[in-house]
């Protein structure tokens, strides 16, 4: 039968030798050390219960994390994360882990973790010229199901929204666009002697029909700038200290494409897969000659410079004329020089011509949380609290056209250097160029990076341009297939 | 009875190793000609479709391979020869003993230290053709400016010197000891022979040093087939393709420009060419030792 106190103490214990995992002799159970272990047990007992209610029901409450595969240059990390805090603010059940990436690798990042079919991937930023070319190779998912065709028309500038398209499905969502400015330094041009050229300056307030006006009227011929430069170029002992001339993105395809667009000429065939007779052709054989002359003949840029050195040469005082971004004011003012904005120059023969679109947000074909990642899309880009975090952080031309709309309205933006948006607004619709619709855009902007290095480097423009426009079309092909 | 156990006892032993074998260098050159028989089809949304050898006949169709091929013999044709030769010559200097010695082989060993991606970048630094070191330098004696990495004709060139200037010192550590296993004695009784420093380097030092000479030239050629990183760093295959190497055109077929099937076909093509280098230079190696 056995001793009843032994049983009623075997039936107490029971549950906790299973917790513990361990037999406790019943015949020591009078002595402290004893109620100790006991009540240890119920400790135990207690913690592990505690932590499987935890992981059953707390985890139904655990945040969605969302991956956003994104730039981790300069400023941008650090404006990103003020959007994502905003968002996060209002949106305590999900949460936005960075994938940062350099310029250069993001690309190759994008290619291999969609490749791989990362699950881990929910948002991607897309360089918009790739949209054709994630789409057709099925790393994004269309945003069609989040944002009806009457919300991206009323949202959006058409140049912005269009550019996202890809076969009639909404795929990419503008978080910005860009333009194109000429920077000059004025104290340099003092020092020379050369007037500036009419632009927008610390001395006036402007309004938009003024900045008009001298987009108009008193922009710069590339002619233009390269006789001021010549005279802007100090060289002594065959060392120049100070250049006359030097694009932002050196030999980039964003930034270059402004100079045959100007004489009228595209890089490839209407079917976005002819290179032959476009990128070879007259008029840019001659954009391609004079940017060789720059570095080669004239001598009046310097070579062996990349964009991420360049926009510090203008800053630093060391190039008196320069052609870069929007987003270059901020970082010019903050520096302290002393420099105007001027409308971005043009072949005296041709028309004007300046860059444009920038990032777009895709959201990976592999994703698990889609409609969480719309949602973030939504705000950034689509929405007035996320966007205006955005442009007041970044200050890169907005694509949403409330903002502009707010630009517009704001005196601030009237006076110098703020005035320079209303400049950019005046070329996103009079002079912006979007660049070259192709699925092969990789292979394009790769092949005309190296191409216009050769020709900075002294390759002869007409070789350069026929062996590249060869290349081009072998890679073309296969996409015709 | 006997021999079978010792063989199968030597195959456990030897297991280990020939997983690792297996799993880390068979397996991935097994995937890597599986993956060179497909490739992305635009049709099907970016799904990889078998093509059989289409990246193949693609590849010899394209000039950019050609040229990518050219440049890689061209390479290994010099550098292979050149960091071994420099090598050698590092390790008989280091192998001498008098007085200082020791700062030499200091001197000698300091590139092992610069990892390549630092050292490429510290030669960017002074190869810069508008305010490098190397010009300020050829300019004091005269010489007007060279454009080094930027010029076609001398890139490549740079790109042995730098690779060289890294390599020579790590293959050296190997000839170094190759050269200490040699007997003093040997040296000795050819000098009492009247044996001249030539004559004793050419009948003593050589013949002993082959084995380690053959393991530096081999492992020497693979490492520079696959030679990336100044390349990556430094040109990005230019200017005019000068640098192109075909390891650097897989890297950009494969992780540019997405085009995963031509990168795996253009590795193929390039381990065959290492494995065709290796067997000709053992080949050469053997005939002479069998002489």
């Amino acid at each position: 039968m056995g001793n009843p106190i032994d049983k009623q103490a075997k039936s107490t214990l029971l549950p906790l030798t299973i917790v513990s995992g361990n037999s406790i002799p019943l015949s020591i159970m009078n002595t402290s050390a004893d109620r100790f272990v006991h009540r240890l047990s119920y400790w135990r007992c207690f913690c592990l219960i505690a932590t499987l209610s935890w992981c059953v029901f707390g985890s139904a409450y655990a945040a969605t994390v969302l991956h956003w595969m994104t730039l981790s240059d300069n400023t941008w990390p650090g404006n990103i994360k003020k959007v994502v805090a905003a968002f996060e603010a209002q949106n305590p059940d999900i949460k936005i882990q960075l994938d940062t990436y350099p310029f250069r690798d993001l690309f190759e990042t994008i290619e291999v973790r969609m490749k791989a079919q990362d699950k881990d991937v929910d948002l991607i930023s897309v360089d918009v010229p790739l949209v054709a070319s994630y789409s057709v190779r099925g790393y994004l998912a269309p945003l069609d199901a989040y944002f009806s065709k009457d919300q991206i028309e009323k949202t959006w500038i058409k140049a912005s929204w269009q550019a996202g398209m890809y076969n009639g499905h909404f795929m990419a969502a503008p978080q910005n666009t860009s333009t194109q400015f000429m920077f000059v330094n004025r104290k340099l041009f003092r020092d020379a002697g050369i007037e500036p050229p009419k632009g927008l300056t610390s001395d006036q307030t402007v309004t938009y029909d003024q900045v008009a006006q001298i987009a108009a009227n008193d922009r710069w011929t590339w002619e233009q700038v390269v006789d001021a430069a010549k005279k802007l170029t100090k060289t002594e002992n065959g060392r120049t200290d100070v250049w006359g001339f030097e694009f932002d993105q050196v030999s980039r395809l964003y930034q270059l494409q402004c100079l045959g667009d100007s004489l009228g000429a595209t890089l490839v065939g209407p079917d976005g897969l002819t290179a032959q007779g476009y990128f070879n052709s007259p008029g840019w054989l001659k954009a391609a000659q004079w940017y060789g002359d720059l570095f080669n003949k004239w001598k009046i840029s310097p070579k062996n410079v990349t964009p991420d050195e360049s926009p510090s040469l203008f800053s630093g005082g060391k190039v008196a004329i320069f052609v870069g971004g929007e987003w270059n004011v901020g970082r010019f003012k903050e520096a302290g020089v002393d420099f105007e904005v001027a409308p971005i120059p043009y072949f005296k023969e041709g028309k004007p011509a300046s860059g444009t679109g920038s990032w777009h947000v895709g959201i990976s074909k592999n994703s698990q949380h889609q409609p969480e990642a719309a949602k973030f899309i939504q705000f950034l880009c689509a929405s007035d609290a996320g966007a205006t975090v955005w442009f007041d952080g970044q200050g890169q031309s907005p694509a949403m056209i409330a903002l502009w709309n707010k630009i517009s309205a704001d005196p601030k933006f009237h006076t110098f250097p703020d005035d320079a948006y209303l400049l950019g607004d005046y070329e996103a619709q009079r002079t912006a160029v979007p660049r070259p619709l192709t699925p092969a855009y990789l292979q394009l902007e790769d092949i005309f990076a190296s191409t216009c290095e050769d020709i900075r480097n002294g390759v002869d423009p007409k070789e350069a341009l026929d062996g590249a426009a060869q290349r081009l079309d072998v890679f073309f092909a296969q996409f015709k297939r | 009875m006997t021999y079978r156990r010792s063989a199968w006892i030597a195959y456990l032993l030897l297991s280990p190793a020939l997983v690792c074998l297996a799993v880390f260098r068979l397996w991935p050159i097994a995937t890597t000609l599986l993956g060179s028989l497909y490739s992305q089809s635009i049709m099907q949304a970016g799904k990889d479709v078998f093509v059989g050898l289409n990246n193949y006949t693609q590849l010899f169709r394209d000039p950019i391979f050609w040229e990518s091929l050219w440049v890689t013999i061209k390479l290994n044709l010099v550098i292979n020869p050149l960091q071994v030769f420099i090598a050698l010559l590092l390790a008989i200097m280091a192998n001498q003993r008098f007085r200082g010695i020791g700062f030499y082989r200091l001197l000698f060993f300091i590139p092992l230290g610069v990892s390549v991606p630092i050292a490429s970048i510290l030669w960017r630094i002074m190869l810069d053709p508008n305010s490098g070191l190397a010009n300020s330098l050829i300019n004091l004696v005269g010489i007007p400016s060279l454009p080094f990495l930027i010029s076609k004709d001398q890139a490549l060139w740079c790109i042995v010197a730098i690779a060289t200037w890294k390599g020579a010192s790590f293959w050296m550590i190997f000839l170094w000891a190759g050269l200490q296993d040699i007997p003093r004695q040997l040296y000795e009784a050819a000098r009492i022979d009247g044996a001249g420093g030539i004559s004793r380097f050419f009948r003593i030092t050589f013949p002993l040093l082959r084995r380690p000479l053959l393991f530096v030239l081999i492992t020497d050629t693979a490492v520079n087939f696959l030679l990336f990183v100044p390349m990556f760093l430094l040109t990005r295959g230019g200017p005019s393709y000068s640098t192109n190497v075909l390891m650097y055109e897989a890297y950009k077929s494969g992780f540019v420009y997405g085009d995963m099937g031509r990168a795996l076909a253009l590795v193929m093509v390039l381990l065959l060419l290492v494995i065709a280098t290796v067997a000709i230079q053992f080949r050469l190696f053997s005939q002479e030792e069998a002489n």
